[in-house]
């Protein structure tokens, strides 16, 4: 069951008036702007769109059933990948993590995938491609990855946490091989009830790469020589 | 050979909001300044005791650590909301500046006062510009730096923050030998910096002329002149009517090598075409050259580098270009970010 229009209409009439000194070190305070239906190829969700008061970046809660107020909501946080999640990269898992995050929670009688919008001025998809190019000439460094802003977890957890607070939800079971992921958001005061590990079933394009993943560690190089990289900070689990 | 513990070269903004942030951290840093005065592009000089700011022409702040900054130094100095009138549709080199909720601020006395403010309690060496540096290693293990003065001295730092232009701090570093291994993978992140110059023309006017009545003049136009300023409305007591005339980067790459004489004609032609006669007319003329600028804005690193190297050496360079603010305030935050960085991440060695 998802939220009703009155739902809707009370959340966006209180969120209106909604101000707090925000999360994190750069104290961002996101609030519930717009609520939609979604349905999708990964099953049928509601999108809750949240401003914040730093940027222009619009991040997205997308929500089976309904999660708002409850318990033990499987939950998985992604950060926007342009070049994987919407033109199927392969150069970096993410858009295998994001299928998996949405029809894993679409499986559960509510979910959540908090998808954050990461790629901004200075930390963006431009500085993204020019460290992809950096990699092209064989120069990929941790210190040029830093230096480019690619990836940068404190901002994602604040965030998440904010959008979970805001949702009124008392505690989540996080989608992730990643324990440390559990501990960023616990100081950001979210409540863990559980891990779900989060599972990839391998299809034909990612198939090579779970697998070499499953049984390897570290980075692997596709067919064109190019590096693959876990972008969503995840060790790989395969399902079936 | 002399030993100090954090040396920082470049006494700009970034450079001093470094020094001043590590020394609130329990180091003890000691900042070298090629020029005579602090500031870099935050200059400001005089011309008969009139301030005149040839670099950058105000302050602006976005963030609330800069913006903080920014309330202390009008508490100590002389300060206005500046600029107020702007002519013209160009675009500012740095839209954001003219932001909803951004602070724009210019001290009377020019905008060298925040640098003297961040300096104030700092060891700062004016006139000592370090002609070459060299690793202080041990086998594999890179101790520490020896800078070499222009004096002939050598200093010896455990860590080296550079605050030089993307170009600058590039070329000390690429002429260090041996050029350890992390620091050598830190130049193409450098090199996919662009830095534009900008040829820049200061004009006083006979007294008799009547002032514009624009802070900032933005012809969106003009193929030669990008910005022209009123730096005088930012002056109070008696004062001459001075402009800044600031070039287009293409017309300034373009006449780098030229005359003076010629470039700053143009300019002044150029000038006078968009607001009046009287402009091509100035008293006194002084063209000054800023070879790198400002940072192309499509270029903008994120984060200060930063290696610290097997031995305990550490390096970090900062600067606008590293941080995605830009400019000033770019340069400031840059400079805390990379003094936060030594002071809580420091076990993370390179390879």
């Amino acid at each position: 069951m998802s939220l009703s229009n009155a739902e809707i209409d009370a959340i966006l009439a209180a969120e209106a008036d909604h101000e707090c000194a925000g999360f994190g070190a750069a104290q961002i305070c996101v609030k519930i702007a717009a609520i939609a239906d979604l349905p999708t190829r990964f099953g049928h969700f509601q999108a809750i769109a949240f401003w914040n008061n730093r940027d222009g970046k619009d991040h997205i809660a997308i929500m089976h059933g309904n999660a708002v107020g409850r318990d033990q909501v499987p939950t998985r946080v992604h950060s926007e990948c342009l070049t994987g999640d919407a033109l199927g990269s392969l150069r970096c898992d993410c858009r295998d993590q994001l299928e998996a995050a949405l029809r894993g929670i679409a499986r559960h009688e509510c979910g959540l995938v908090l998808y954050l919008r990461q790629e901004g001025r200075g930390i963006g998809l431009l500085n993204k491609l020019r460290a992809y190019g950096l990699q092209d000439r064989g120069l990929d460094t941790v210190e040029a990855n830093q230096a480019l802003g690619f990836r940068d977890d404190e901002r994602e957890y604040s965030i998440a946490a904010h959008m979970l607070h805001s949702l009124r939800v008392g505690s989540i079971e996080l989608m992730t091989n990643n324990p440390r992921k559990i501990d960023e958001l616990t100081r950001y005061g979210v409540r863990v009830s559980n891990r779900l590990p989060h599972i990839i079933p391998p299809n034909e394009h990612n198939r090579f790469y779970l697998e070499t993943k499953r049984d390897k560690s570290g980075h692997l190089l596709d067919a064109r020589g190019k590096p693959h990289l876990p972008e969503q900070g995840e060790s790989v689990h395969v399902g079936e | 050979m002399s030993f100090i513990d954090v040396a920082v070269v470049g006494a700009g903004i970034a450079g001093l909001s470094f020094a001043r942030e590590i020394k609130s951290r329990g180091r003890a840093p000691v900042v070298f300044e090629r020029a005579r005065g602090v500031g870099g592009r935050c200059a400001t000089r005089r011309i008969d005791e009139q301030p005149v700011d040839h670099g950058v022409a105000f302050l602006h702040g976005r963030s609330e650590r800069f913006r903080t900054e920014l309330e202390a130094l009008a508490a100590e100095v002389g300060c206005s909301a500046w600029p107020h009138v702007t002519a013209g549709r160009g675009l500012p080199c740095q839209p954001e500046a003219f932001g909803e909720g951004v602070v724009r601020l210019a001290p009377a006395a020019g905008v060298s006062q925040l640098a003297k403010q961040l300096a104030r309690q700092l060891d700062v060496r004016l006139e000592t510009e370090i002609t070459s540096l060299r690793a202080a290693a041990r086998g594999a293990a890179v101790e520490g730096w020896e800078l070499l003065l222009s004096s002939g001295d050598t200093i010896r730092a455990k860590t080296l923050a550079l605050a030089l232009t993307v170009p600058g701090s590039r070329r000390l570093l690429t002429a260090m030998d041996p050029l350890p291994e992390p620091v050598a993978a830190l130049l193409p992140v450098l090199d996919l910096v662009r830095t534009l110059p900008c040829l820049t023309v200061i004009a006083r006017f006979p007294e008799g002329v009547a002032p514009p009545t624009w802070d900032l003049s933005l012809p969106e136009t003009s193929a030669t002149v990008h910005t022209i300023l009123h730096d005088s409305a930012k002056r109070t007591g008696r004062k001459r009517l001075t402009l800044v005339i600031q070039a287009r980067p293409r017309f300034s790459r373009d006449h780098l090598a030229q005359p003076a004489e010629s470039w700053a004609g143009t300019l002044l032609a150029e000038a006078a075409a968009l607001h009046g006669d009287w402009l091509g007319r100035p008293e006194l003329v002084q063209p000054h050259i800023w070879r790198q600028a400002r940072v192309d804005a499509a270029s903008q690193l994120a984060a200060p580098l930063f290696v610290r190297l097997r031995g305990g050496a550490a390096l970090g360079i900062v600067g606008d270009a590293l941080h995605p603010a830009g400019g000033i305030e770019g340069a400031y935050l840059s400079g805390l970010a990379l003094a936060g960085r030594m002071t809580t991440q420091p076990d993370r060695t390179a390879h």
